[in-house]
């Protein structure tokens, strides 16, 4: 069993330990399948009806980071087939930090589909209800965090320990989104998502700066104006001298089922949001389309904390001359340092509700209908994290034969990675359509082996992203082009 | 359509094996070792410092109008002579005896670890008394210095007293120099003395021969006496060694010690000393891991020049600060060394300017600045 824990630990790393891209399942983007109005409001599947069950119709899940793979933290030394890790003094540090980036993103994000509706309106109306559970976290740790962490602060003396760049949210919120998609004219098609946004727990660094200056002579200046903000249920303790005491998961509310429905109602912290899209079609054979999904905000009112560090602070030694003038002992001496550096990090402590936006998303694509039935697509995606993009560029080959199978197969050159090959699978056995769809195939795998266990894993895995379910499906018959409605709606 | 499907699904499990196994990994061979050794650097301490933040004036150390520093040291009642007292010699001549006595600097602890050349220049021994014998009389002081391993004689000639000015004076009050130009005290002070001895006699000459003295038998005459030791400090200081041995503390002290902190512990210690040295001294120190077993230094550490002398004028005095910046290393070895020693020996070496050739002077207003850090190297073991 700890054995099974223990690989079971390494591919999470792996895939913890993946470089960061934009993908966010761009493969389904040209597939026959309900989730990809997801992408873009104003795709529409085939079929006239759908039905997600709970959880079982979609579970998406991206984890990626884009600084450090698995073969950078495991590294074969001497003598040969020996294994070391970032942590063996013989490991060359220098050429580690060499790939660490001035940014550094974490991002994982997990999306369950617990209810979702679609069904055709009038000609070629679309509406599509969705309920979702979303994880969404982004997390960014400065590249000198890390040099900071390894080497020291010494290779800074003269320099700037910057730290701004640190960022961090991680979030959980129910999505609940109504949308519509029609033709405004023969050639194009909008549709458009509002969504309520019903936030449940969340935690967050509003960092405004963070800087350690570190003088020549080693004497260090603190710079901190950044803010932590937490909705959820912990309980955090001051000490008298504005320091954190301890942070208390409370444990109370779920001892109750009203507390449970209360917390995960998510009713008092609400937000908006809105996916838009478009599809035109050039010509008979080349559809391009546009959108803009997530946008929004939440505004966090319940369970709040916020723990405020506003200082400047220098730090330049005891100065001797109270020690010799017999003002102060050393003793003395060195708790006032301690004070003082402990004064550096006060914090204060407020309940004031805050905001935090959703990353959202750009994709702007084209398809060319080679055949009927098989079309090439090319799509960028661009998912904007505050001030930070991040871009795919995703080439893919697609089969839909009606909603009967729906496949691609895709490439996506994204920040510095070019062997992203991707795949999808639709399929419908009778009105169950099942379907899988990952951006990414790993090329070259690792194995991981020892006396019990064999397993393989992606040797350059730079993103993980699965999306899987099941639909229900109806009106899947397709409709002959000279079919003509009964009813002549003017 | 499900053909069509594993068909699908077999051109992406093919893409997957065609794909190569670049590397295995064989977690058997995966080394325990877990280490962590940042480089952490940190200003220690710091200082803007005069002699007289540190030290005030008082009685022992006085500070002159120009600020120029002088010991002081005082020994009361030396000399306490009555006539009763003149009781030797002839009616001429009468002598009386000065107690020995000892003047004890306390500095004997200091002595021990002190070697190498030291010269002050222009020490001042005042004799100060008061005397109301209208004879003449002369002091024969026997002066002498006991120092480490040697003692000085003062050689000091016997010197007349002032006498009062009978009848308008009763008594007076004078003093006697005793200096470089009178005696060996600059040799006997930059010994320097744990101990001054002192002892002699005092001769009373009576202008008329008769079986009294003068007119001293005219009332209670006195003759007292008291020592006053000036220190000025003018001086050359050439490779002065202060020594201290101490039990080894860095030593691992195995169990039963709360130290986190072990020897081997560290792949590297520096100090950094940058410092303004506004006084004409230099200070270089050594620190030698020492096992008194074998009797044997194991390791040491040299660090030349911590402090280099400031440029004095051609009366001695600093004109300005002398920059210097030295770092201090213990390596890996010295702390994997640090066990086999039971004792640590410091020495620090004093120089003045222009290492002993030309006299300089301390003055109150000398500053130094000076910046220590420490830049650590722990070798953390997360294992």
């Amino acid at each position: 069993m700890i054995v099974k824990m223990k690989y079971i630990l390494i591919i999470i790393l792996t895939f913890i330990l993946a470089d960061v891209s934009a993908q966010n399942s761009q493969v389904m983007y040209f597939m026959n399948m309900p989730q990809n109005h997801l992408l873009n409001p104003a795709l529409r599947p085939s079929n006239s009806v759908y039905i997600g069950l709970p959880v079982v119709s979609g579970i998406n899940l991206n984890i990626n980071n884009n600084f450090v793979n698995f073969s950078d933290v495991f590294i074969k030394g001497q003598p040969k087939d020996s294994i070391i890790s970032i942590l063996n003094p013989n490991y060359n540090v220098d050429k580690f930090l060499a790939k660490i980036k001035d940014k550094n993103s974490i991002e994982p994000e997990v999306k369950i589909q617990l209810l979702g509706v679609g069904f055709s309106v009038g000609k070629d109306g679309y509406v599509f209800l969705d309920i979702n559970e979303r994880i969404d976290g982004n997390v960014v740790l400065p590249g000198d965090l890390f040099k900071l962490a390894l080497k020291g602060n010494e290779g800074f003396a003269g320099s700037k320990i910057n730290l701004s760049s640190l960022r961090g949210d991680l979030k959980y919120y129910r999505e609940v989104g109504l949308g519509f998609s029609r033709n405004f004219t023969d050639k194009l098609r909008i549709g458009i998502k509002g969504k309520l946004l019903f936030g449940i727990a969340d935690a967050s660094i509003d960092n405004k700066s963070l800087a350690i200056t570190v003088n020549d002579d080693y004497s260090h200046t603190f710079d901190a104006n950044l803010a932590v903000n937490l909705s959820g249920p912990v309980n955090v303790y001051m000490d008298s001298k504005h320091n954190i005491d301890s942070v208390v998961f409370d444990n109370n509310r779920f001892k109750s089922s009203s507390g449970i429905t209360n917390f995960f109602s998510g009713k008092k912290n609400m937000g908006l949001g809105l996916d838009i899209g478009a599809t035109y079609d050039l010509t008979e054979r080349l559809v391009i389309s546009a959108s803009i999904t997530d946008l929004g905000y939440i505004r966090w009112n319940k369970d709040i904390t916020n723990l405020q560090a506003n200082n400047q602070f220098k730090f330049s030694g005891l100065n001797m001359l109270d020690f010799f003038n017999g003002t102060k002992t050393i003793d003395e001496l060195g708790k006032d340092y301690l004070d003082s550096l402990k004064n550096a990090f006060e914090v204060s402590k407020s309940a004031k509700a805050f905001t935090t936006y959703l990353p959202f998303g750009i994709s702007v694509g084209g398809s060319y209908n080679v055949t009927k039935q098989f079309s090439l697509g090319l799509l960028s995606y661009s998912r904007i994290i505050e001030k930070q993009i991040r871009e795919a560029l995703t080439l893919s080959a697609n089969i839909n034969l009606g909603n009967a199978l729906s496949t691609s197969l895709s490439y996506t050159a994204e920040n510095h990675q070019y062997d992203n090959f991707g795949a999808g699978l639709a399929f419908r056995a009778g009105i169950a359509q099942f379907y899988l769809v990952t951006d990414r195939i790993p090329i070259m795998w690792n194995r991981i082996k020892d006396d019990k266990t064999n397993i393989i894993i992606p040797a350059n895995w730079n993103t993980f992203n699965l999306r899987l379910g099941m639909n229900l499906v109806f009106g899947n018959k397709p409709k002959e082009k000279n079919d003509k409605p009964m009813v002549q709606v003017e | 359509m499900i053909k069509r499907s594993f068909l699908f699904i077999s051109v992406i499990m093919g893409l997957s094996i065609t794909g190569c196994i670049k590397d295995t990994y064989n977690m058997k061979m995966l080394s325990k070792q877990a280490h962590l050794s940042p480089t952490l650097a940190i200003s220690a301490v710091k200082g803007n410092i005069s002699l007289s933040d540190i030290l005030k004036s008082n009685d022992t150390v006085v500070y002159g109008q120009d600020k120029f520093v002088t010991l002081v040291f005082k020994e009361d009642s030396v000399v306490d002579l009555k006539l009763s007292d003149f009781s030797k010699g002839t009616l001429i001549h009468r002598t009386a005896v000065i107690n020995p006595n000892k003047f004890d600097l306390n500095i004997n602890d200091i002595l021990s670890h002190i070697t190498g050349d030291f010269l002050i220049s222009n020490p001042l021994i005042k004799f100060n008394y008061t005397n109301s014998f209208t004879d003449s009389i002369k002091i024969d002081l026997n002066v002498a210095g006991r120092g480490k391993d040697k003692t000085i004689d003062l050689t000091l000639a016997p010197f007349p007293l002032e006498k009062p000015n009978i009848p308008v004076q009763q008594e007076i009050t004078a003093s006697y120099a005793i200096d470089k130009t009178n005696s060996n005290l600059p040799l006997l002070i930059s010994l320097p003395p744990e101990v001054i001895n002192f002892s002699g006699t005092a001769t009373m000459t009576s202008l008329v021969k008769s079986s009294l003295p003068g007119n001293n038998a005219l009332g209670p005459n006195r003759l007292h006496g008291s020592l006053e030791i000036d220190i000025p400090l003018e001086l050359k200081i050439n490779n002065l060694q202060f020594t201290d041995t101490v039990d080894n503390f860095i030593k691992d002290k195995g169990n039963g010690t709360d130290n986190p902190a072990k020897p081997e512990d560290f792949q590297l210690l520096r100090i950094n000393i940058s410092a303004k040295n506004g006084f004409p001294l230099g200070v270089s120190m050594k620190m030698s891991l020492y096992n008194s077993s074998t009797k044997a230094s194991i390791n040491t550490v040299n660090a030349n020049d911590i402090l280099k002398p400031a440029p004095v004028d051609s009366n001695g005095k600093a004109t300005g600060q002398t920059e210097t910046s030295t770092s201090i290393e213990f390596t890996k070895e010295f702390f994997s060394s640090v066990n086999n020693a039971d004792k640590i020996i410091f020495s620090f070496t004093l120089n003045s300017t222009g290492n002993g050739s030309q006299d300089v002077k301390i003055y109150s207003d000398y500053r130094i600045n000076f910046n220590a850090s420490l830049v650590v190297k722990p070798d953390i073991n997360l294992k």
